[in-house]
């Protein structure tokens, strides 16, 4: 599976090289003809024919480790470093905003080859990434975008997944009623996109009112604190979206609390806590982003751009994307295999 | 004669007194503790360490690339620290500082991204923001006297609170919309001669800050205001309003701060400066700014925000978490304020215990009592001046009228005038504590004041001082520059400068006598030229220099070795110019004023006679030592100054005759005498009156003048 991954990710790097040579696909590539020994054996697809990539380095910075979320996708980008022979260094800000960049900027003064970004908001990174760029350093980021656009951005699509959700939580209330939101920091891109998506389905939807959108920044026991007030201020809440399953938890265990359970729905995304919540019955739906391919990805990704940069393409030139598949887990599909992950799948 | 006779005091011969070297590695130690940026060497060292630690055991940590990046961040934390500084030395504490800055951030970026303000009125506003949310601090604190904790901790949690209203309300909006412009860019992203723009701001803003703190009123009662608030309200400080002040400044800095955050990230993050109050504190702390007020300078929140950037960059490196940051910080804190109880609290008490270090001084064998030396009953029955009307006259002399002055202890000069001397008046209050005294030529009364300096009295009582500082000594680890016991003074007659002794540069006049429980040469002879204005040492190292004469001639100057029980000569003319020599024989007693007598000869003063013991203790500094460190003060053995007598010295320093009051009653001490038409006239440092006796055969009215100090020199 894994060298079936690496296999093919080595193609689309060398595809993606060649559109951007200017060359057509039929054509032979430029390297591939300086050993005109190894081009006439022709068809062969030996690793030998692609630039070697091993030795580099790929910095991961995310929000903060210690989280299933950033954990897993530690875990799947050493799996694949390890395999590459790539060193992983990590930079945990631990929540701290003002930590975020200056721990990306303390990787471009490493000069690593790669950095992976999960941003706290839009706007905190995008310098440091674009002066990463600007040494030549590669740049991704995770589920959470910034404004400066990387060259690689792996994640789910917010819209389309608050769209889903917004949809989920109209229909566990029945299509009427009063809903509040717990949302991450709100300058997050994930949040506003979230939210973006949401409301396009509550705007069809005029039964459902919003009494409330708060920011629980990604925390567990603010969103519980959020979500045990709310209940009180609102004896006829039908349903609470709340933006991360780490949140969506400690909300659910408010309305457990509160023995609201079945009359105040819990919608929310990710699938760790997310699947026990559905698991213990608090959460009604949790949307999963697939986070371990998520991981994947990011390697795969990785491997393409280092084959770019060996093969003279320079970092900040283009920007590419791939968009994480939406799966809807209620108590009918929660124990399938591979739908739930635990930060070390 | 320029500085040619400055030299150090020449051993004398072998029958002379002997006297240690004057360095000592504990008087070192003392000085170097004793000096006002101890307090600053400790947490820059501690700096030092860190970085010298970090770039050993953190790779990519002592890079050119990584100073470069921390020095931006650092000049935000910097000005945060200067604010909270600020706020500290003025006696109270600043917790909301975390909050100002993330509302100054957050408020910024607003007016710049929504309202579309020009960049100048942005920051502006940002700046104006920051003074009232400090104001806000201030105001409570300083009107209604609210603690200052409790009240930063309210807004603390208010500010945060607007800031996270903000962030949802205006959140979104406000990371969507973009901004350029290059004022902007390089206030954040600038740098001029490769140094960031924040650190040029912070250099400007620390040079300011320390110089109002450290140069000006408003920042010298500040300071008074953090030391002790009540002693300030009652010297007349507007203790309310500087207090207030204070964490104005600290929001104005904070927003400054803010509004370079602002425009380095341009994030408005609502986690903007959570639990930067922690670092900030830490960082003053371990620069060694008092968290009880009243101590903190600039350069110490500088070095302590180095200290702190270093170690959590450096954390950062290790990758420990923010938890181990914040465990690892907390850690240094809590080193940082025990070290600032601990060696700030003790370090005084610490000074006290090692700062006199007694070192042996070995005396000539004393002489027989016979002859010249022969006790006798000259003084008694001297007649009694000013007898319970004056305290202490160290000095006396006598003008041309006859008139008798001599300085006080209350710090005043008295005269007493009239046939019999009955008419005392205060002639001047100069303050300090008078002492030596001699008239210039224009009559003018030159007087020696302990803890002031070199001053003079115009006959029409106008005081003025003539010099109260000489040239700094350029191995010495405290500043020495400043006169503080000048004890003797005499005119040379021949150009008009003034040679006068400054006893002691390591004890005041109150505690002049551990000098001789010390035994070192801390004194020197100083020399002020009244045509130049320039004062410089004439002689440095001198065991307790006292009395000062300008010889008849002029050729030479006298001065007493009180510690060391003899008289020098300094010549300052003549072919053996610059040299020193001793002048007699040495001494049965701790010899004070020397001065002219009539006939080429002169007088000294023994301020108190050798005794076998005490010689046997300043031969053993070990005693001392012992001494000082296992028995009160009170039962120390001290020299003998309580009885005392007069000797009259040839030409050549040989005693011919001495004048003793062996009962000790009415002069119980001897510190100067002074004749004048055939009278003795005797001052003693603790005496009730000045005494009088007529010279017999010794002092038989010298024909040429009145005052034997106006016999210049003899052709």
């Amino acid at each position: 599976m894994n060298s079936l991954a690496i296999r093919r990710s080595r193609c689309a790097a060398l595809a993606l090289a060649l559109a951007l040579a200017g060359c057509r696909p039929q054509e032979p590539p430029p390297q591939a003809a300086d050993g005109g020994e190894k081009a006439s054996r022709g068809a062969e697809l030996t690793a030998e024919r692609f630039p070697r990539i091993d030795g580099k380095t790929v910095g991961f910075v995310p929000i903060g480790l210690g989280t299933p979320l950033t954990e897993e996708w530690l875990h799947r980008i050493r799996r694949g470093a390890q395999r590459l022979g790539w060193k992983v260094v990590t930079r945990d800000p631990n929540w701290d905003a003002q930590a975020q960049p200056a721990a990306i900027q303390s990787l471009i003064d490493q000069r690593v080859d790669a950095i992976v970004a999960h941003n706290t908001d839009i706007n905190l990174n995008a310098e440091a990434l674009r002066r990463a760029e600007e040494a030549g350093i590669w740049t991704v980021t995770v589920n959470m975008a910034s404004s400066h656009l990387p060259s690689l951005h792996v994640g789910g699509e917010w819209g389309t997944g608050g769209a889903l959700q917004a949809e989920a939580l109209v229909n566990a209330c029945g299509g009427r009623g009063k809903v509040a939101l717990i949302t991450g920091d709100a300058s997050s891109q994930a949040t506003l996109d979230l939210l973006r998506g949401g409301q396009k389905v509550f705007d069809e939807n005029p039964g459902i009112s919003i009494v409330a959108t708060q920011a629980a920044n990604w925390d567990r026991t603010r969103a519980h604190d959020i979500a045990a007030t709310l209940l009180t201020q609102h004896a006829d809440l039908c349903g609470l979206w709340v933006f991360w399953d780490q949140m969506a938890y400690g909300a659910a265990l408010a309305v457990r609390d509160a023995g609201r359970q079945g009359q105040v729905r819990v919608v929310t995304m990710d699938s760790t806590i997310g699947c026990q919540g559905v698991k213990d019955g608090i959460i009604d739906v949790t949307f999963s982003f697939h986070v371990p391919e998520q991981g994947d990805q990011i390697v795969a990704g990785l491997a393409m751009l280092f084959q770019m940069a060996e093969q003279g393409v320079k970092p900040g030139r283009f920007h590419t994307a791939v968009w994480s598949e939406w799966t809807k887990i209620t108590r009918e599909n929660v124990d399938q295999p591979g739908l739930c992950y635990t930060g070390k799948t | 004669m320029s500085g040619v006779l400055a030299g150090r005091a020449a051993p004398g011969p072998a029958r002379a007194t002997r006297a240690r070297a004057p360095w000592s590695f504990g008087i070192f130690v003392a000085d170097l503790l004793g000096k006002k940026w101890m307090e600053s060497i400790v947490p820059a060292l501690l700096c030092a360490l860190a970085a010298l630690a970090l770039s050993a055991a953190v790779p990519h940590f002592a890079t050119a690339a990584t100073f470069a990046s921390l020095s931006r961040e650092y000049g935000e934390i910097a000005l945060l620290a200067i604010g909270e500084t600020v706020v500290l030395v003025s006696g109270g504490i600043d917790i909301s500082i975390g909050s100002a800055f993330a509302l100054s951030n957050v408020f910024a970026l607003i007016l710049l991204r929504l309202v579309g303000a020009p960049v100048a009125a942005a920051g502006v506003a940002t700046l104006a923001l920051g003074a009232l949310l400090g104001a806000l601090n201030g105001a409570p604190i300083g009107a209604l006297k609210v603690n200052p904790l409790l009240t930063t901790l309210v807004t603390l949690i208010v500010y945060r609170g607007v800031v996270t209203l903000l962030d949802v309300r205006l959140g979104g909006a406000l990371a969507r919309a973009s901004f350029t412009d290059p004022t902007w860019a390089f206030l954040g992203h600038g740098s001029i001669a490769g140094v960031p723009t924040s650190v040029w701001v912070l250099g400007v803003v620390a040079l300011a800050v320390h110089g109002v703190l450290s140069r000006s009123r408003f920042g010298w009662q500040l300071t008074a205001v953090g030391g002790d608030r009540r002693s300030a309200r009652h010297a007349g400080i507007e203790v309310d309003r500087l207090r207030a002040s204070a964490y104005v400044a600290s929001g104005v800095l904070a927003a400054l701060a803010g509004l370079l955050f602002a425009a380095r990230l341009g994030s408005g993050s609502a986690r903007t400066g959570e639990g930067l109050e922690f670092t900030v504190l830490t960082a003053v702390v371990v620069g060694g700014v008092s968290l009880l007020g009243g101590r903190g300078t600039i350069p110490r929140a500088l070095i302590g925000s180095a200290t702190v950037m270093m170690l959590s960059r450096g954390l950062l490196l290790l990758n420990a978490g923010s938890e181990v940051q914040q465990l690892v910080l907390a850690v240094v804190l809590l080193a940082a304020v025990g070290f600032d109880v601990k060696f700030m609290k003790h370090r005084w008490s610490f000074i006290q215990k090692i700062y006199i270090r007694p070192a042996s001084i070995e005396y000539p064998p004393l002489p027989e009592f016979t002859g010249a030396w022969a006790p006798n009953q000259r003084l008694r029955g001297a007649e009694a001046i000013g007898l319970d009307r004056i305290e202490g006259p160290e000095d006396v002399i006598l003008d041309r009228q006859g008139r008798v002055y001599a300085g006080t202890r209350e710090g005043e000069i008295v005269r007493f005038g009239g046939g019999d001397f009955r008419e005392r008046e205060v002639f001047a209050r100069v303050g300090g504590r008078p002492l030596g005294l001699a008239f210039d030529d224009d009559d003018h009364l030159v007087v020696c004041i302990g803890g002031m300096g070199l001053y003079a009295v115009a006959p029409d009582r106008a005081v003025r001082c003539l010099t109260d500082r000489t040239r700094r000594s350029l191995f010495r680890l405290i500043d020495d520059s400043r006169l503080r016991l000048a004890d003797d003074c005499d005119v040379d007659r021949l150009d008009g400068s003034i040679y006068f002794s400054e006893a002691t540069l390591r004890f005041e006049m109150e505690t002049w006598i551990l000098d001789c429980i010390e035994g070192r040469p801390n004194g020197r002879l100083v020399r002020y030229d009244p045509k130049t204005g320039r004062t410089e040492t004439v002689l440095e190292d001198v065991i307790f220099p006292n009395g000062v004469c300008v010889s008849h001639d002029g050729q030479s100057v006298l001065f007493c070795r009180t510690w060391a029980c003899d008289v020098q000569r300094l010549w300052i003319r003549g072919a053996k110019r610059g040299t020193l020599e001793p002048f007699g024989p040495s001494l049965p007693g701790y010899p004070d004023n020397v001065n002219k007598a009539s006939h080429g000869r002169y007088w000294l003063a023994l301020t108190g006679m050798r005794t076998p013991s005490f010689d046997l203790m300043m031969r053993l500094p070990g005693v001392r030592r012992r001494m000082m460190k296992r028995i009160p003060p009170q039962e120390w053995l001290y020299p003998n100054v309580n009885n005392g007598l007069v000797v009259l010295l040839s030409a050549d320093g040989e005693p011919l005759e001495t004048y003793w009051d062996p009962t000790g009653r009415e002069h119980p001490n001897i510190t100067s005498m002074r004749e004048h038409d055939g009278w003795l006239y005797l001052g003693g440092l603790n005496n009730n009156r000045i005494g009088r006796i007529r010279l017999g055969e010794a002092g038989e009215r010298d024909p040429s003048r009145g005052r034997p100090e106006e016999a210049g020199a003899p052709a």
